[in-house]
């Protein structure tokens, strides 16, 4: 009996093969999506770990850094911090294994391009290493075709990073010309690899990769960057420190201290190196290095919002399936009375309507995990290896995965199909015979509102929310498969406004020239030779006190939110800073206001270094992604002992950067090419976010269009009997229209507020201290959504329509007569 | 003249490999202010008359003019239109609209038509003794009313012909013949004629004129038991 009743119900699904295949479609597709994110997250968790780690094919990444922000100690000094450093070591679960002194050297390359077929000459940011052959921090070069040749021994041998070998199209052997402050020299190119601290290959500060041929770094021997830069034997900037193992360290994204024996140390060695040199210091963990904390952070992220994505789309696909199966028990309540009449138990109702999900779940999750582990992850650890760079030597092992994914979408559909099927079987064989099943009494209150209207309005109105249950159901779902469109295109929009936007639009500069400490009049000298205005700006490390994170301190020349000042400040409150007073007064970005709950009016301590500086904060700017503060030049130059870091120069028309200013400064940056880069990036990530907007949208059609369907065949006889009764077609296209155009009002702005809260809600969840964006309302994106679940909806009228014409009224008539 | 002459009239249905004769060359006349009751077995062909009479269903072959002109007929919207200024149509099962109230279910039929008329809506409904009931849901009256609301809603537009298929089918025949007494009184009234299919014998007493038909085609055509009203309409309503 049981197997006859199954095949009942599966030939009746059958009838409605659109719904049925829509659900098995969502079923899918949300499979498919947690596969293939979840194939990201756990194959590029696993792997930074691996390259990391302190092996012979890995890099062993330090534990501690400690930078010298303001200059470079020479070799003497660099050897003796070290020793002070070993025979300092505080008493610890935690051993010393090795300290290391490197250089690192803001520099250029001077990188040809061809223009209108004219060759040009043209200065590029970079960063160089000097890499003895050391056991810490070393050039990654893994057997791998992005990667070749040898590390740099040699004083004139360079090993250049892959995305620079790819982007500016450099091979082994090749000469490159590079400058470090001082001229230029040629260096010839022996390995291709990658370093730890440029993974995420992106400029100081950047939350974005580099745009290929606007960024390069390379890997020198310490002899070679020394000779590049001019400096003594043994100088170095930078201490590496490697404890034997791995130690915990302290988290951004949590509050409580992860790493608290790591803590201890760095406690110490500030100790140690503070009683040692006199220039301030930095000591931080890999938490503060902007490359590995956001691949870890991006890696954190995916691991945690793979699961709550495929839930959420299973979620989806369980409310159009527990929609479709209430329809349908609804459509046989009179198969099922005449079941109960013939003595079939209640039992035997039951399990065909749980087991009709279940096969849908089974069906859906297997096309979908075939397709998310032939298709999806190839296709994501591609985008992941074009986008970051970075190879990908061995993806995650799936089994588990996919098992995991597969039980939990086929359990929230097989949930989604008990309550339908509890109701199928508790029907009442004779309620159902005399109709009593399907009358409700409309709500008095709603006919209240609605008496004043025309009956036409009114009607429309009361049918739409005749089944409050489902009508939400719908939001909800289309709340949900909105939210994924929502989310992506409030965060692009956020996204362009902080980057492109904020530079397009809020910065009047055309050059920034980086500076070596003093080095700032030569560029003044080339920017007055060329008719142009400057500004001095001092960029400088701090962080708070016992708080290892950094604070980029901003000294500016001119503090304004007039929109003709180089840098337009956006106050969010309190006001700008005066200068020259006891107590400085700064300005603090919303994200330190977010992270150290610092409010405006408050006195607080910044440290440089080892020099701690007690301020005043006047006011909280908004816009800045990075931790930052704002103070008059004049008043952090007293604080930090430098007049300048860099030079912002607005040039006349016509006029542009040249290798005579390349030769004088440390960095050019213009910001042609920091817009460009922004938008290259933005357009980079057009493809991927396009199909997780296109899926949005394609799931909020097949919800909407799933219930507006079975409104539509639930409502026959109501339209038929109106037919009969002489409705002109014209006139239930209208009343059809209308309801519509209601549902996808409402539904838009549903889907708007589900999506801005949802937004704000993910997006305060993978804020961090390197990181920082908020997410309002943006009228613009409100209106895309709502239109769009406006027209999905209302595109649904002439589909309604036209099973209206088709209906045949005869047998209709009969029907009614039934 | 007549208001409905049908001659020759034939609708024919391909059923698998036969052909289904339900209407099999019917000739009719009805004349205004007539209350006809169509008798016959299952399957003799009286609703699918009806449905033709109303423009639900096109006829295979044969005349059908309405008031001297020619009935639209495989035209959805132009038979529509005729049953929209023509028709009003009583169902066996009342098919009120549920969300709307008595009296709104009578609003809507003007609405539809063009011309709402909330005062004659009333008039009707105190016509068929519903006047303390128009705020209420059809769920919440019982099915005698609801029949008197439709009764009601089909006079609301205020068609030429009523027709009606089984309208006493679901209601006990005391209920019924309150309906009936509606009806007969509101048409009257109304000056509108009226042609019920039914099975029942006993509504014979409130027709002008009983039509008996069997397997398409009309097998006997006599007077009722009621007199024929009077051909000028009161107009008491409205």
């Amino acid at each position: 009996m049981l197997i006859l009743l199954n095949k009942r119900l599966a030939r009746s699904m059958m009838r409605s093969k659109i719904r049925l295949i829509a659900v098995i479609a969502m079923v899918v597709v949300a499979v498919f999506a947690g596969v293939s994110f979840a194939a990201y997250a756990h194959t590029v968790s696993g792997m930074y770990d691996e390259i990391y780690e302190d092996s012979e094919n890995a890099v062993n990444l330090p534990d501690l850094w400690v930078e010298n922000p303001s200059g470079t100690w020479d070799g003497e000094t660099s050897a003796s911090l070290c020793e002070d450093i070993a025979s300092n070591w505080p008493d610890s679960v935690l051993v010393l294994n090795e300290c290391e002194p490197r250089l690192r050297l803001d520099g250029t390359m001077f990188y040809e391009t061809s223009e209108a077929g004219e060759r040009k000459e043209k200065p590029v940011p970079a960063v160089w290493h000097g890499i003895d052959e050391g056991s810490v921090d070393r050039v990654w070069m893994p057997s791998h075709h992005c990667c070749s040749g040898r590390v740099a021994t040699g004083e004139s041998e360079i090993v250049i990073d892959a995305r620079v070998a790819t982007g500016m199209e450099i091979s082994l052997g090749d000469s490159v010309t590079i400058g470090a402050g001082n001229g230029r020299m040629n260096f010839t190119v022996v390995g291709i690899g990658l370093h730890s601290n440029h993974l995420y290959y992106a400029q100081d500060g950047d939350l974005f990769p580099a745009e290929p041929g606007t960024f390069a770094t390379g890997y020198l021997s310490s002899e070679g960057l020394e000779r590049l830069a001019n400096m003594s034997s043994g100088s170095s900037n930078l201490l590496l420190i490697d404890i034997l193992g791995t130690p915990d360290y302290n988290l951004p994204s949590t509050d409580e201290d992860d790493g608290p024996a790591l803590t201890l140390v760095t406690q110490a060695m500030d100790e140690i190196i503070s009683s040692s040199v006199d220039s301030p210091s930095l000591i931080y963990d890999r938490s503060q290095v902007f490359s590995v904390e956001i691949l870890r952070a991006d890696a954190e992220g995916a691991m945690l919002f793979y699961i709550p994505i495929t839930g959420m789309i299973a979620a989806i696909a369980g409310i159009t399936l527990f929609l479709s199966l209430q329809r349908l028990v609804q459509s046989q309540s009179r198969e099922i009375a005449i079941l109960r009449t013939l003595g079939v138990p209640r039992w035997a109702i039951m399990p065909s309507y749980v087991i009709m999900p279940l096969g849908i779940g089974i069906a859906g999750s297997l096309l979908g995990a075939i397709l998310g582990v032939y298709l999806g992850t190839p296709a994501m650890l591609t985008f992941y290896e074009d986008f970051m760079g970075i190879p990908i030597l061995q993806s995650a092992e799936l089994g588990q995965i996919v098992m995991q994914i597969v039980v939990v979408t086929t359990a929230v559909v097989l949930f989604s199909g008990i309550l339908p099927a509890v109701q199928a079987s508790r029907l009442q064989p004779l309620e159902v015979m005399r109709g009593e099943h399907e009358v409700r009494i409309s709500s008095r209150k709603i006919q209240k509102i609605t008496s004043r209207l025309p009956a036409t309005a009114g009607l429309t109105i009361r049918s739409s929310i005749r089944k409050p249950a489902r009508l939400t159901f719908t939001f909800l779902a289309v709340g949900l498969s909105m939210l994924l469109f929502g989310s992506t295109t409030l965060m692009m929009s956020s996204m362009e406004e902080m980057t492109v936007g904020s530079v397009e639009d809020d910065q009047n500069w055309d050059i920034q020239a980086n500076v070596l400490f003093g080095g700032e009049d030569e560029v003044i000298q080339w920017v007055d030779d060329k008719s142009g205005y400057h500004e001095r700006i001092i960029t400088f490390p701090a962080n708070p006190v016992n708080d290892s994170r950094v604070i980029s301190a901003n000294g500016m020349e001119v503090l304004s939110t007039e929109s003709s000042a180089l840098i337009q400040l956006d106050l969010k409150e309190g006001k700008l800073p005066e200068a020259g007073l006891q107590t400085n007064q700064i300005l603090i970005d919303e994200g330190l206001n977010h992270f150290l709950g610092w409010e405006t009016g408050e006195i607080q301590t910044l440290v440089f270094g080892s020099t701690p500086a007690t301020v005043e904060i006047v006011g909280i700017t908004q816009g800045e992604m990075s931790r930052t503060v704002y103070f008059h030049r004049s008043d952090l130059a007293k604080i930090v002992g430098v007049e300048a870091t860099a030079v912002l120069i607005d040039l006349p028309e016509g006029v542009s950067a040249d290798s005579d200013l390349g030769n004088v400064s440390l960095v050019i940056i213009e910001k042609q090419d920091l817009i460009s880069s922004y938008e290259s990036i933005l357009e980079q990530q057009q493809g991927f976010l396009g199909s997780i907007l296109f899926l949005g949208i394609l799931i909020a059609i097949v919800v909407l269009f799933n219930t507006l369907i079975i409104n539509l065949s639930e409502r026959d006889r109501e339209i038929a009997t109106l037919r009969v009764l002489g409705a002109p077609m014209n006139r239930l296209g209208w009343m059809m229209f209308g309801e519509h155009l209601a549902i996808g009002l409402i539904g838009g702005v549903l889907a708007f507020m589900f999506t801005l809260v949802g937004t704000q809600a993910m997006v305060s969840s993978f804020v961090q201290w390197s990181f920082y964006m908020t997410v309002s309302a943006d009228p613009v994106v409100a209106m895309q959504l709502i239109g769009i679940v406006v027209f999905i909806s209302v595109i649904l009228t002439p589909y309604g329509m036209r099973r209206i014409r088709k209906m045949d009224l005869v047998e209709k008539v009969k029907d009614l007569s039934q | 003249m007549a208001l409905v002459k049908i001659s020759g009239l034939e609708r024919h249905y391909q059923m698998a490999s036969e052909t289904v004769r339900a209407l099999d060359g019917v000739d009719l006349e009805i004349n205004e202010g007539e209350r006809i009751i169509l008798l016959g077995p299952s399957g003799s062909g009286k609703t699918t008359l009806l449905n033709c009479l109303s423009a639900l269903d096109s006829p295979t072959s044969g005349e059908y003019q309405f008031s001297g002109n020619k009935v639209p007929k495989n035209e959805s919207e132009a038979m529509t239109t005729f049953r929209r200024e023509n028709i009003g149509y009583v169902f066996q099962f009342f098919n009120l609209l549920q969300d709307l109230t008595v009296l709104e279910n009578l609003l809507l039929i003007q609405e539809l038509a063009g011309s709402r008329d909330e005062d004659r809506a009333r008039n009707l409904l105190a016509l068929v003794g519903l006047e303390g009931e128009v705020d209420r849901f059809p769920a919440e009256i019982s099915g005698g009313q609801q029949q008197r609301v439709a009764i009601a809603r089909s006079l609301a537009k205020r068609p030429r012909l009523l027709l009606g298929d089984e309208l006493t089918g679901n209601l006990d025949s005391w209920t019924s013949s309150v309906v009936m007494e509606v009806l007969v009184k509101a048409c009257d009234s109304e000056g509108i004629t009226c042609v019920f299919v039914t099975h029942d014998e006993s509504l014979v007493q409130y027709a002008t004129r009983v039509i008996r038909i069997d397997s398409g085609k009309i097998i006997s055509d006599e007077s009722g038991g009621a007199n024929v009203p009077s051909s000028t309409p009161k107009h008491i309503v409205g």
